[in-house]
């Protein structure tokens, strides 16, 4: 299946931007340079660079799990009834890629104190973290994860000809953001704890899935905020447990 | 024709607004709405489904009046496709009428919800029979005589017997947004399918359908 080769392409690019950029895995933090602007991997990785890097993140993150709707919105493209697949899946990755800058802002400005285990940092994390748990029990985090589990009524929620490639195109970026409603608080997790950390990437994936495809999914999403408050909770008594986490 | 692109030749324009009446394998209320997943015990869905079309047109073709029965078996979920549907319409129904309604039943015209649902399933046949539907608010009917019947009731509460009116809003709903749910039971057969349930999944609901953008 195209979605799941592009997520695994999506997984290739991670796992080497992760190590490349990882100055902690080429043995220690990184002295700063001469000039105070933070590490080199930091400044290397121009803003492109990292937009580059987040889509494929993104994509290994989020293409497994919307492949019931591609597969779904497949079967109209297949007869003509719809624009062909890759303009839906485009729209869908354009909600995520946009998502990009705000943490392309939020990487530069964590890159550094993530080496270091600044207690800042950590508290930032734990509080992500606890926010995200308090988040998986609203009613909003609920209608969003109802809305993205059932293919089918997610489409029957919407209006138009679904051959005319602006709707399509409409179309993935309307359920790209209803999995942005379900998964911000992960995304922003991901991004407080280090962004390229493919340990974070994978298990965030996992539960992203399992929250939108498995049987119990509601269940699963309702359970993991405990492990997230206790992981919060480790993360105010000893902040410097960030640079070990990923 | 000229080969012109998909989506550039010019496309009929339909609308069809009525009342659907809709029976299903699943616990009242049809779980597509809710979790995503059927709740029938086999895990399928199967399906009669009335429209009464008050009124509507497809290019200059006439719609009003049109009673069409679907009856869907999928042996899963409806999006994991492979469904089988025969189709139902009154003898009086013309050719060119015919012709109009498998076109936006099966979504070779576009719109929702008919472009994602009628790639779901593949017409095994049309049969031609008197199509009886008997209006009454949840307490509906409709009567195919020598294919089958359906027959829905209200819900009742389980302790009281009293009835139980539930309603279904979809405030963004494209099937229908609002649905008046009820209990029924069907049964049909017609070429190759063959099904009947008690007891399971009926609403009622008003349908205004269209492939305007």
């Amino acid at each position: 299946m195209a979605l799941v080769g592009l997520a695994a392409v999506g997984w290739a690019w991670s796992i080497v931007t992760a190590r490349q950029m990882s100055p902690w895995a080429m043995g220690g933090p990184m002295a700063p340079d001469s000039m105070g602007m933070g590490s080199a991997a930091a400044t290397a990785m121009s803003l492109t660079g990292f937009m580059v890097a987040w889509l494929a993140m993104m994509a290994a993150m989020m293409l497994p799990a919307v492949i019931p709707v591609v597969r779904l919105y497949g079967l109209a493209a297949a007869r003509g009834a719809a624009a062909p697949v890759p303009v839906f899946v485009v729209g869908y990755l354009a909600v995520w890629g946009a998502v990009g800058l705000p943490a392309s802002l939020a990487w530069r400005a964590l890159g550094d104190p993530l080496a270091n285990g600044d207690a800042w940092v950590g508290y930032l994390a734990a509080t992500v973290l606890l926010a995200a748990a308090a988040y998986q029990l609203t009613p909003l985090k609920t209608a969003c994860l109802r809305h993205c589990r059932s293919p089918l009524s997610f489409f029957l929620r919407q209006r138009g000809d679904l051959r005319r490639p602006r709707t399509a195109l409409r179309m993935g970026m309307s359920h790209g953001l209803i999995c942005l409603g379900c998964c911000w608080a992960l995304m922003a997790i991901l991004v407080t704890l280090g962004t390229m950390q493919i340990g974070v990437m994978l298990s965030l994936a996992a539960l992203i899935l399992i929250e939108k495809n498995a049987p119990q999914g509601v269940l699963v999403a309702r359970a993991v905020p405990a492990v997230m408050v206790a992981l919060g909770v480790a993360l105010l008594a000893h902040p410097s447990l960030i640079s070990h986490l990923g | 024709m000229t080969a012109t692109e998909a989506g550039a030749a010019p496309t009929t324009m339909y609308r069809i607004v009525g009342k659907g009446y809709e029976f299903c394998n699943c616990q009242p209320g049809c779980t597509c709405n809710f979790s995503g997943f059927p709740t029938s015990p086999d895990g399928s869905c199967k399906a009669l489904v009335g429209n009464y079309i008050s009124s509507g047109s497809c290019g200059d073709v006439d719609l009003s009046g049109i009673k069409a029965v679907a009856i869907i078996d999928w042996p899963k979920a409806i999006h994991d496709g492979n469904g089988r549907a025969v189709f139902v319409v009154e003898p009086s129904t013309t050719d060119v009428q015919i012709d109009a309604l498998a076109k936006i039943y099966t979504g070779q015209l576009g719109g929702l919800p008919w472009a994602i649902l009628g790639s779901t399933y593949s017409v095994a046949g049309l049969v031609k029979a008197p199509i009886e539907i008997i209006d009454n608010g949840r307490h509906s009917s409709v009567r195919i005589p020598g294919v089958g019947e359906a027959t829905g009731t209200t819900l009742k509460n389980p302790v009281t017997g009293e009835d139980n009116i539930v309603d279904i809003a979809l405030e963004h709903g494209f099937i229908w947004k609002l649905g008046q749910c009820g209990v029924g039971s069907f049964h049909a057969a017609a070429e190759g399918i063959d099904l009947s349930f008690e007891d399971s999944n009926w609403i009622l609901y008003d349908f205004d359908w269209s492939n305007a953008d």
